[in-house]
């Protein structure tokens, strides 16, 4: 089910309603049950992989609490991590292993092929696993006490609003505001639905809008010249900013009515002046798995120079991976590390800018240009986007800037960065008191400049 | 205790909230409907959505409508014909939608004449963009002519989200555009192709295959509406093709077979231009005539229409 529908709208309200009419002990089956019909709405087989995983994991987490034994636990986690990755493994990268290991039989002249699978990739099948994988994790660390409610534990890795593209929660963050009885707070309830409409406006007016330009060019790539190159880039920045942080702030709204909170997933991250405040800005939840289960224990920035830099790549690397199973992901996750790791070399010998616009305009150009990596279905395709970028080919025809969509298209794509300024500078203070106004001016751009092709969300493929 | 407390601060807010927001918004989505049916698209003669409410409300008996396709909608200047002349063409759509509209047209207390455009690659199906349909959604025959029908379509005001821009468009390209002269439903290039440009089109339509398709279930329907129409002349024509085009079509014959029987029922005349000999600078492509060759076959159809029906 996508938030950006009419059904999701009619789930939400019905959930939401039996939620507060529900006695606190039986809530947690409503969510468990709304959780499943959610996520069965994509494709309803693929809930057996999450009850298998779910099952696995509830079971490592007492048995962790109960072992004392250090190698014991390391071989309970180690099982857990199996059963995890593998699922991971198996849905989303056994396809890119085995064409990578074809492509290296045909260039030894081998006629030997490994047979493709035939399965689709469930739907957010990484968030629930890193999540998951961070329950596991946490309870063999010992900071966090393993879940004992079987229904509670089920919610942690299903609960619906951040099921299919997180943010990807912490137990100690959520685990326990499930137990939590919960009376329904107007304030809450209010600013729940402002995140709400904040994400949708995001989504439907901003997001899709650019995403129709952004379309139009990778359709019609060998007739564009520069201008349509630049402005493309651009908007597919902004699109996949709006269309990831309106996910967050749907989910982080859609948790909040229910009274229950979820983390912050995004904090303006084109305001960065250098790209490690980008990536503290930017998919937090990820950025923060990755720091504390995959740098930090690779011993982070207390090693020398040389390993922290080493360990920069490696994260920078399984984030492209994990993004999705191509080359090109991998790429764009190189192109990360490697302007992290020269602004780790050149800290104290680099000219500084004083100027914090010109920062972030140089940090906005680079990650715009690796979102190229993103955005393109292959190498091939990337290179033709830049050399064009490289061609300074000026045509100003205005079919030519508006990449053969309406001039009226390209206009509203320039007006909702403009909305997108102000949603982002939002003082929630001020909108909660003057809430029933952005609730109207809200349905309104939804419903007259929204575009409404429902478009899944970018993240959900992965 | 807390639990009922829970629910009274609910009611609170739907009361505080809920229900001034749904009036509020209400109120202003009727005025913005109002406003873009009225203003907006009524006053938009080359919009589909216009040419799709005209045809089923507007009563005149002195007007004398032209159907078919885009090749009607490109091909035809109705003030170059005459006064009362209005053209119904819609791009995109195929026999099924201007079958619909000559049935809705025969309902009308009106004795003049009907020219229809026949597409030497029909008889088929094809309804359009569903913006065409979405204003007048309520009609039940109507809805069936939306393809991938959702349930919000059937919503006043909410039928319209995602097309608003596209009303809006419309409307200022017909009062506007430096590419296209639009009249009374007619929507005509002006752009001019370049040799080059035209020659990759040829190039193009080289490679493809077209077929007189006439499904059996649209030609029962079309010759049960025209055997029983026994008041109005129905003028069939078909304007000129760039000779690639007239070359794809596989089976061109069974087109030429089709359109004699069409010619010996009663109340029916059809005016064959395809093979009429011009030159590529009065294409827009090879299926399509631009501005200037409209001017063109628009005048010599009104010599071959103003001569007595056979």
């Amino acid at each position: 089910m996508l938030f950006n529908s009419l059904e999701f709208l009619l789930f939400f309200v019905v959930v939401t309603t039996l939620y507060y009419l529900l006695p606190h002990r039986y809530r947690w089956m409503l969510l468990l049950s709304a959780s499943c019909l959610f996520y069965m709405y994509f494709k309803p087989i693929y809930i057996l992989i999450l009850g298998f995983t779910i099952v696995v994991d509830y079971w490592v987490g007492l048995e962790l609490e109960k072992c004392e034994n250090q190698s014991k636990r390391k071989i309970i986690l180690i099982l857990s991590l199996i059963a995890n990755l593998g699922v991971l493994i198996e849905f989303k990268y056994a396809n890119f292993i085995a064409d990578n290991i074809n492509q290296l039989f045909s260039f030894s002249n081998s006629h030997a092929q490994i047979p493709l699978l035939e399965i689709a990739l469930p739907i957010g099948l990484s968030f629930h696993t890193f999540q998951a994988m961070s329950y596991t994790i946490e309870v063999y660390r010992k900071n966090q006490k393993a879940e004992h409610h079987f229904g509670t534990y089920a919610l942690y890795v299903m609960f619906y609003p951040q099921l299919v593209a997180g943010p990807i929660e912490r137990p100690q963050n959520i685990l326990h505001q499930f137990k939590k009885k919960i009376n329904f707070s107007y304030a809450n309830f209010k600013t729940g639905l402002v995140f709400i409409f904040i994400g949708l406006i995001k989504k439907i007016v901003i997001a899709d809008r650019l995403g129709y330009y952004v379309d139009s060019y990778y359709d019609n790539l060998q007739t564009m010249t520069f201008l349509p190159t630049v402005i493309s880039i651009t908007f597919y920045s902004f699109q996949i900013y709006c269309d990831f942080s309106g996910y967050s702030s749907i989910a982080i709204g859609t948790a909040k009515c229910l009274g229950i909170n979820l983390m912050k997933n995004f904090d303006r991250p084109y305001s960065a002046s250098t790209l490690r405040d980008f990536w503290k800005k930017w998919h937090i939840s990820l950025s923060s798995w990755f720091r504390d289960y995959v740098f930090i224990p690779l011993g982070g920035s207390k090693v020398s120079p040389f390993l922290t830099n080493r360990n920069l790549l490696i994260v920078f690397l399984l984030s492209g991976i994990w993004h999705g199973a191509k080359w090109t992901f991998v790429f764009w996750g190189l192109i990360h590390a490697t302007f992290l790791i020269i602004e780790n070399i050149t800290k104290n010998t680099r000219l500084k800018i004083e100027n914090k616009y010109i920062n972030q305009f140089f940090i906005f150009v680079i990650v715009s240009i690796a979102w190229v990596f993103f955005r393109a279905p292959s190498f091939d395709i990337a290179y033709i986007v830049l050399k064009k970028l490289i061609s300074l080919d000026l045509d100003f025809r205005i079919s030519q800037i508006g990449a053969l969509v309406s001039p009226l298209n390209l206009f509203l794509s320039f007006m909702s960065i403009i909305i997108l300024y102000f949603l982002d500078n939002i003082r929630f203070a001020k909108i909660r008191k003057d809430a029933l106004l952005f609730f109207i001016i809200g349905t309104l751009l939804i419903i007259l400049i929204g575009k409404t092709n429902e478009a899944q969300f970018i993240y959900f493929q992965f | 205790m807390k639990h009922n407390s829970s629910i009274s601060s609910f009611k609170i807010f739907v009361f505080r909230y809920g229900i001034p927001y749904m009036l509020i918004v209400a109120v202003m989505l009727f005025v913005v409907n109002f406003i873009f049916e009225n203003l907006i698209i009524a006053e938009t003669s080359g919009s589909g959505a216009n040419k799709v409410n005209r045809i089923l409300k507007h009563q005149s008996k002195d007007e004398l409508v032209i159907l078919g396709s885009s090749r009607a909608e490109g091909s035809i200047i109705p003030d170059s014909l005459g006064i009362n002349y209005y053209n119904y063409g819609l791009a995109g759509t195929q026999d099924n939608i201007w079958i619909y509209f000559l049935e809705e047209e025969l309902k009308k207390n009106n004795t003049n004449p009907i020219l229809i455009n026949f597409d030497l690659d029909g008889l088929g199906y094809r309804n359009g963009d569903p913006l065409y349909w979405l204003f007048n959604s309520s009609n039940p025959k109507i809805k069936t002519f939306i393809d991938n029908w959702k349930p919000r379509y059937a919503i006043p005001v909410i039928k319209h989200m995602g097309y608003f821009e596209r009303y809006i468009s419309n409307f200022i390209q017909e009062r506007g555009s430096v590419t296209e002269i639009i009249n009374k439903g007619a929507i005509l290039e002006t752009k001019k192709r370049t040799p080059s440009e035209f020659n990759l089109l040829i190039q193009e339509r080289k490679k493809e295959h077209l077929f007189f398709k006439n499904d059996k279930k649209l030609e029962d329907e079309l010759m049960h509406v025209l055997h029983n129409n026994k008041k109005r002349e129905i003028i069939f024509f078909i304007p000129p093709y760039h000779e690639s085009y007239l070359n794809s079509i596989e089976n061109y014959s069974e087109a030429l077979s089709f359109l004699s029987i069409l010619d010996s029922i009663p109340n029916v005349r059809v005016l064959n231009y395809s093979h009429f000999k011009m030159d590529n600078a009065y294409f827009y492509n090879t299926a399509h005539l631009n501005y200037d060759g409209a001017v063109i076959f628009t005048k010599l159809m009104k010599l071959d229409i103003t001569n007595p029906a056979k």
